[in-house]
């Protein structure tokens, strides 16, 4: 039986509503909008079209008290940041010239008519080590971080911490908004989020549903700045074995299949799923997915139920 | 007043003359651009041909005996100013002003302060007005953009609205941005050494002491339009690896081929010195180039001719055209393609 379940855009949040009944729930709601930032308590509406009783978990006010509650924290943790700032350079400098290497040699081939093969697989590989790399130095670095600053022995940290997850013991389910992923991905770490919500109902819609992946990757076919699809961060890992691409209408450019059978090719063996408003993907109480009814998108390019992408 | 249809326009203007013309400064359509009567009538008329999406700004040259009058098109609500003047502007079908060009009370304003400081590199006083972002904090680590006419950009190219949009909307980054303000704009902003080390060795030390900045090439830019771009383009020249990005907008980059005669005054001298240099010599001096022009002007083809020269410069170059002159508003409407490339924001990492 699904006991999460991942949208697309929700527009008014009704879709969230529908959800929560389809996982029977029918008590309280803990809600989620730390990816609003400042906007965090504008839940008003999200509140009335849940059903109302919703009770906001205020992630993102949280973070702002516990940096400046604790200004040894807050200061270690804004050198991680510059120190992620700066590998995340260098990781972008080195996919963009990878990315163009397996674009040169999938074009090397098509000038031959021939199959690329195991010469592009070879490429893909490239960009897909990078992006292990990376993962394995974000985890790194955080790792040190949480050794020279373990969170549960920091008062402030500790206390947010509780009060969270006592909110969340008495509500029936949790509802994972969207917005700003990287914010809300910092506020799920720092409260504990991963924790906090095995086992319990939730749903999760757009950077909400990428959030709480293992891994947040960000695609954007239309960047002003021509940055490459990119490994973000880590997710809080509640779902697994999925990469959600929310709005993926206006992330993805329809005709630019080739770039998304090398980003199907790159996050294997995880999936991508688009998840556009009207999508759903829901997963067992294991965050185990169930693909039947999902938008895959197939190691070709080509966007279909698992069934026909495998 | 510009009557537009399909890839067509035809300017109109009424009234007793003994001859009208338009005087505008597209390449391609006789400059100034003779109007005919309407036999019988005093109505005057010039069709021209122009691409979808064109935007070109003009004056009426009305002539009566030996007297020739620039007047704005009486027929024509559409106006513009500019350091000099104003100009009636004409809009072919296409052309839309960019939605973040236009005041949005629901965008965040940032602050607008003035930094006055003696300056030993200028030998005057500095003055430098300083926009900071509604959400700077102080333990942030913000990107630095210095611009140089800042104040004819706030005044003719509504850069205050376009960066309070950009930055709320997180089309770019949230920046600093130090605005410039010459005094002999000609000759501190044409190549000369001595507003290199004003920017380089006393503007930019000091607000990274003073702000919140980054201080380190990838969070430091430079931009100007026209003189204002040879400037920027002069002090990354100056001082290598110190600027990650520069932003040219129609950078009146004037070189010589053969000898040394040049169609500029002696204003232009330290310029072409400067420009033939950098031809002769190119080094790499930051990461990335950005360079707008205007497909109308005269120097088009020039800007275009250094492309080569600056892809030896920079380790990326962007360049972007408009259907438009030399303009302050040519100029804004390149700002999301220039800063959102230079100083990406945060869009892409938010969903709805």
């Amino acid at each position: 039986m699904s006991l999460t379940v991942l949208l697309g855009p929700v527009g008014d949040g009704a879709p969230v509503a529908s959800e929560l009944a389809s996982l029977n729930v029918d008590g309280p709601v803990a809600l989620v909008t730390a990816g609003w930032e400042e906007a965090e308590r504008n839940d008003a509406e999200l509140d009335r079209a849940i059903g109302g009783g919703t009770r906001n978990l205020g992630l993102f006010g949280r973070r702002l008290d516990i940096m400046e509650s604790d200004p040894a924290y807050a200061a270690s943790e804004r050198a991680l940041r510059v120190l992620v700032a700066d590998m995340r350079e260098v990781y972008l400098v080195q996919l963009r010239y990878a990315l163009r290497a397996v674009e040169g040699v999938r074009q090397h081939a098509a000038k031959a008519r021939r199959l690329a093969g195991g010469e592009l697989e070879e490429a893909i590989e490239t960009v897909r080590n990078l992006d292990e790399r990376y993962a394995a130095r974000l985890a790194e670095a955080h790792g040190a971080f949480y050794t020279a600053m373990p969170p549960h022995d920091r008062p402030v940290i500790a206390q947010h911490r509780a009060e969270v997850a006592a909110i969340i013991a008495g509500c029936d389910a949790v509802a994972v908004a969207g917005g700003h992923v990287g914010v809300l991905t910092d506020a799920l770490h720092l409260c504990n989020l991963g924790a906090a919500l095995r086992g319990r109902p939730m749903v999760a819609w757009s950077s909400g549903a990428m959030a709480v992946a293992e891994r947040v990757m960000v695609v954007d076919d239309h960047d002003l700045a021509g940055r490459p699809d990119e490994v973000l961060t880590r997710g809080i890992g509640v779902v697994h074995g999925v990469v959600p691409l929310p709005a993926a209408r206006d992330r993805l450019d329809i005709d630019a299949r080739n770039r998304r059978a090398v980003l199907a090719r790159r996050v294997a063996p995880r999936v991508c799923v688009l998840l556009d408003q009207g999508d759903r993907l829901p997963c067992d109480a294991a965050g185990v997915p169930d693909f039947r009814l999902a938008r895959v998108v197939s190691q070709d390019g080509a966007v279909a139920a698992t069934s026909e992408a495998a | 007043m510009p009557l537009v249809e399909g890839t067509g326009a035809t300017f109109l203007f009424r009234g007793p003359a003994d001859g009208v013309a338009v005087d505008h400064g597209v390449v391609g359509i006789p400059r100034p651009l003779p109007m005919r009567r309407l036999r019988g009538t005093d109505l005057w008329y010039a069709p021209v041909e122009l691409p979808p999406g064109a935007r070109i700004e003009y004056r009426v040259l009305v002539t009566h005996g030996d007297r020739v009058e620039s007047v704005l098109d009486p027929l024509n609500r559409r106006q513009v100013t500019g350091p000099m003047s104003q100009m009636s502007v004409l809009e072919t079908k296409g052309y839309t002003t960019p939605w973040w060009a236009v005041y949005n009370p629901a965008s965040v304003p940032g602050d607008l302060t003035n930094l006055t400081f003696d300056s030993r590199a200028l030998r005057r006083e500095a003055h430098v007005s300083l926009y900071l972002p509604a959400r700077m904090r102080q333990d942030d680590r913000l990107p630095l953009l210095v611009l140089n006419d800042g104040g004819d950009f706030i005044d003719h190219a509504n850069l205050r609205v376009v960066l309070d949009n950009l930055m709320d909307s997180r089309l770019m980054a949230d920046c600093v941005v130090a605005l410039t303000h010459p005094q002999d704009r000609l000759r501190e902003y044409g190549a000369g050494a001595a507003h290199s080390r004003f920017l380089t060795g006393e503007l930019v030390p000091l607000l990274e002491r003073r702000l919140p900045l980054r201080g380190e090439p990838a969070g430091r830019a430079l931009a100007g339009a026209s003189f204002g771009g040879i400037a920027a383009l002069t002090a990354a020249v100056r001082a290598p690896g110190f600027y990650g990005g520069v932003l040219l907008q129609s950078p009146s980059l004037l070189f010589t081929l053969v000898g040394r005669g040049h169609e500029g005054g002696p204003v232009w001298d330290p310029v072409v010195r400067f420009t033939n240099s950098i031809r002769a010599n190119p080094q790499r001096v930051a990461e990335r180039i950005f360079v707008s022009y205007g497909a109308f002007e005269q120097s088009a083809p020039r800007i275009l001719a250094m492309v080569d020269t600056l892809q030896h410069m920079a380790d990326e170059v962007r360049v972007v055209e408009s259907l438009d002159g030399h303009t302050w508003t040519g100029w804004r409407d390149r700002m999301l393609d220039g800063l959102g490339w230079l100083f990406p924001g945060d869009a892409r990492f938010v969903y709805p």
